[in-house]
């Protein structure tokens, strides 16, 4: 069984230097620079829809590491993405992943940790589609140190809508507005130290910040429940020591998109 | 799944898009043609907006659209639309009997987040540092925004983007800044027609003093040349002081600036003589024709044509509307009457337009599509579907009400017609007609026990527009069929429908079977309602609408038409009891339910 994972650290933050092999010249806003940019609604768009396509990045560093990867807001059903790295700009390529997405929601997974200085996605879609990305991390991921508490709910949403009623008490109709996923992420009796030094300098970094990152609660067993979720905005840091030990409570309230 | 399958399905996810169209330079910084360079026209590089240009010069206006959809839905179309807006007023649509409802006003409130530039600024990899908000900087690069295009549709989510259906289209008003976001307001393309005076003003003025008798006038001014008329072959009409006179387009001399032969004093008015650098005013004068094309023209026209307008496009007119009408009682040439208006003094156009609209027992507002259309004051007619509103099946809960709408009732109507062109337009001495109609029963003691009046100086009916009996006759009947409407209160009935009844629009006639008002015996009442005003209210649509007159038009179909209809009135449909007609007994009811008699238009 797996502990629940986060992947925010991105290889494609590390320098200026991400391209795209191809982008739509029909709008200056299909930019690549919108893959990082956590918005899931600004895309890059592929300027073809045939051959292979690639989001590339130069890290400068020989040794920048990545064991996941993950991409959400697209339209990769059915395409063959490599996750690759090189060293001399892919005249030599390392293929650490592949991974073909049956739908075109949210998807995450991990991979053994290799290093290189150049990374990229390497996609080729199966029909003439222009390739479109909101979100793509190539990164290591942030394991917790504990499993989520049992009797978890990991399909918890809220649908906002809201429905009206005829004089006779028949049901007219109903406008639904959205879906939300709200998780409540509970680890009981973690050690400290754990906390003190692993997990408050992530809460510290991007956590507190609400800044969204892919979630999955356990991906040995839950492979395609991933999500790309965020802590609540106006949040609390919520870990209390258990009485007269070294031990703590942990509780993380995050929400994303249902898709 | 269609738009329309969506909106009638009993849950779906309804979506706002919305689409801004602001300038942006077609050039690329610092190459040519653009001279622009960093360090030596400016510090930094431009955001490609004219505002901030840096080669003015070479600036190339182009394009670039904006795209949001609701925040709290799915993306409609992921197309780069960013999920900003929270929330749409619109005015709503209204049917006022004086002038249009609304210049089409949309209200769009967004929000306003922090933002990367990407996409937005064409050289972000070239800045040293991003920061802002979103909408803070749009503004900023594009404070020239007023005037730019707003666009704004509604779908349901998984409908393409061209089934979504275009809710406004119009100018941006005003942007302004709150602490939840940012308010964007659009104001429809739609000229304001009360701003709109006729007769035009032009510079025009008598070339030299004139006697009573003179029928050769010269003239002098800037736009004298446009005594000419549009065309040749017109007879035109021009006032000097408190005198009218007539002359053909053909007779202008535009080298001699001068008219000859002219007909003094026209409509009566008193022939004198005038004074070198009196002021010349060219007459509105609409007509004579039909009246459908007069109200068309006077939108459509430039204010400045022989019959000025308030310059509309056509594609802003419901051009379908007007031409159903226009042949309603015939086609443009087997008219009713011959209608024709002169309007020699500064006159509103939609007080004029709407005047003619009030004669011609009609109605005129800019509907749900956004067009100016039209129609007449007929709650009955072949071909025509109406919806019936039910308690059960489409008026929300807690959500009806009625008045009785008393302000609109009155027992005497006046109406003064075929003035003299000179004198006062609101004064009964400056007209020689009248028609006026009693309601002796209503103003008795046992009934309303008052007297109230309704006056109407009607500057579109002259004695000698068509032949006299003939406007005597449509005068009195224009009379009689507002009289008939307003003499009794008419009930207005207030509802909500879910929005899956959202295609019922203003003007429309509603078969209401609901006790949101009860008859005598407190039984629901049954009846044709007209949809005066429509108001988009989330997830709801609230209706105000006013009770017709019980007693139907009678149509008199063709023998083949007709053989469908049941000799009596029992058996027929409901349909087609609104659309046929059925003598009434000595009672003036018809049929065993003892409904109101059908009247002859």
């Amino acid at each position: 069984m797996s502990n629940p994972i986060f992947l925010h650290d991105n290889r494609f933050e590390d320098t200026t230097s991400l391209t795209a092999s191809t982008v739509d010249p029909s709008d200056t806003s299909f930019n690549v620079l919108n893959v990082i940019d956590k918005r899931p609604y600004t895309i890059w768009q592929s300027g073809t829809s045939t051959g292979e396509k690639y989001i590339t990045i130069d890290t400068s560093n020989a040794t920048a590491s990545a064991d996941a990867y993950g991409i959400t807001g697209h339209n990769l059903n059915g395409a063959v993405i490599a996750i690759q790295n090189s060293s001399d700009n892919f005249v030599s390529v390392t293929t650490v992943a592949t991974f073909t997405p049956t739908n075109d929601k949210t998807f995450m997974s991990t991979f053994s940790s290799a290093s290189n200085r150049y990374w990229r996605f390497a996609i080729t879609q199966p029909t003439s589609v222009k390739l479109r990305i909101g979100v793509a991390v190539i990164g290591n991921k942030f394991e917790l140190t504990a499993g989520e508490q049992r009797e978890i709910n990991p399909d918890s949403h809220q649908t906002n809508s809201i429905g009206a009623d005829s004089k006779s008490l028949h049901p007219l109709g109903v406008t639904v507005r959205g879906r939300q996923r709200n998780r409540k992420v509970n680890l009981k009796a973690v050690p400290s130290t754990w906390i003190r030094d692993t997990f408050i300098p992530q809460w510290d970094s991007w956590m507190h910040k609400s800044e969204p990152a892919f979630y999955n609660w356990n991906i040995s067993i839950a492979s395609t429940a991933s999500y790309y979720m965020q802590v609540v905005p106006d949040n609390s840091f919520e870990s209390n020591y258990l009485d007269n030990t070294d031990f703590r409570n942990l509780s993380l309230s995050l929400k994303g998109l249902y898709e | 799944m269609s738009y329309t399958t969506n909106l009638k399905s009993f849950s779906r996810v309804k979506i706002w898009y919305v689409e801004l169209d602001l300038d942006f330079c077609s050039n690329t910084y610092g190459n040519a043609p653009c001279t622009a360079s960093v360090g030596v026209t400016g510090l930094d590089k431009c955001y490609n907006t004219y505002p901030h240009c840096q080669d003015t010069t070479n600036y190339v206006k182009g394009v670039k659209t904006y795209r949001f959809s609701s925040h709290d839905t799915p993306l409609p179309f992921s197309n780069n639309e960013r999920p900003y807006i929270q929330d749409i007023t619109q005015l709503p649509t209204e049917i006022k009997t004086d002038k249009f409802t609304v210049k089409g006003r949309i209200k769009v409130k967004m929000l306003n987040e922090p933002d990367n530039d990407v996409g937005i600024d064409p050289y972000v990899s070239d800045r040293s540092a991003i920061q802002g908000r979103f909408w803070h900087k749009l503004v900023r690069r594009n404070i020239n925004y007023k005037g730019r295009t707003i666009r704004v549709y509604e779908g349901f989510s998984g409908d393409t983007q061209a089934e979504y259906q275009q809710r406004f289209a119009g100018t941006i008003d005003n942007i302004t800044f709150s602490n939840s976001g940012v308010t964007i307001e659009g104001v429809d393309y739609i000229a304001d027609i009360s701003k709109v005076k006729i007769p035009y003003k032009y510079d025009i003025s008598l070339g030299k003093d004139i006697l009573a008798t003179d029928t050769s006038i010269t003239f002098s001014g800037d736009d004298v040349d446009t005594l000419g008329g549009q065309s040749t072959g017109k007879t035109l009409y021009i006032k000097v002081n408190d005198e009218v006179m007539q002359y053909q387009s053909s007779d202008y001399d535009s080298t001699a600036n001068s008219i000859a032969p002219i007909i003094r004093g026209f409509k009566n008015s008193k022939t004198t003589s005038h004074s070198e650098d009196d002021k010349v005013v060219r007459v509105a004068h609409y007509g004579p024709g039909n009246a459908f094309n007069i109200m068309q023209r006077m939108l459509t026209n430039a204010a400045t044509d022989d019959e000025p307008g308030a310059g509309i496009s056509t594609a802003k007119i419901n051009l379908t509307a007007f031409a159903t009408w226009r042949d309603w009682l015939g086609n443009d040439t087997t008219l009713e009457i011959q209608t024709e208006g002169f309007f020699p003094e500064d006159v509103q156009l939609d007080e004029a337009y709407f005047g003619l609209v009030s004669l011609y027992d009609s109605k005129s507002w800019v509907g749900e599509d956004l067009k100016i259309t039209v129609r007449r004051n007929v709650p009955n007619l072949p071909g025509r579907d109406m919806a019936t509103i039910t308690d059960s099946a489409h008026i929300a809960l807690d959500s009806d009400g009625f008045d009785m709408n008393e302000p609109k009732r009155f027992t005497r109507k006046y109406v003064f017609w075929n003035w003299n062109l000179v004198d006062d337009d609101n004064k009964i001495a400056s007209f020689t007609r009248r028609n006026a109609f009693v309601g002796a029963e209503e103003e008795s003691s046992v009934f309303y026990d008052e007297m109230i009046e309704d006056t109407t100086f009607q500057m579109w009916l002259s004695a000698t527009m068509d032949a006299s009996t003939s406007v005597e006759k449509f005068a009195r009947d224009s009379v009689a069929r507002e009289f008939a409407h307003r003499r009794r209160a008419r009930p207005i009935v207030t509802f909500e429908t879910e929005i899956k009844d959202s295609t019922i629009l203003t003007g429309d006639y509603t078969y209401l079977n609901s006790d949101v008002i009860e008859n005598i015996d407190g039984t629901p009442v049954r009846g044709i309602y007209q949809v005066l005003k429509r108001e988009v209210r989330d997830n709801k649509i609230k209706y105000t609408a006013e009770e017709q007159r019980a007693n139907l038009v009678a149509y008199i179909t063709s023998s083949t038409v007709a053989g469908a209809y049941p000799s009596s009135f029992d058996t027929a449909t409901e349909k087609q009891q609104r659309e046929g007609g059925w003598i009434a007994d000595s009672s003036n009811v018809v049929g065993s339910t003892r409904q109101p008699a059908y009247h002859i238009y």
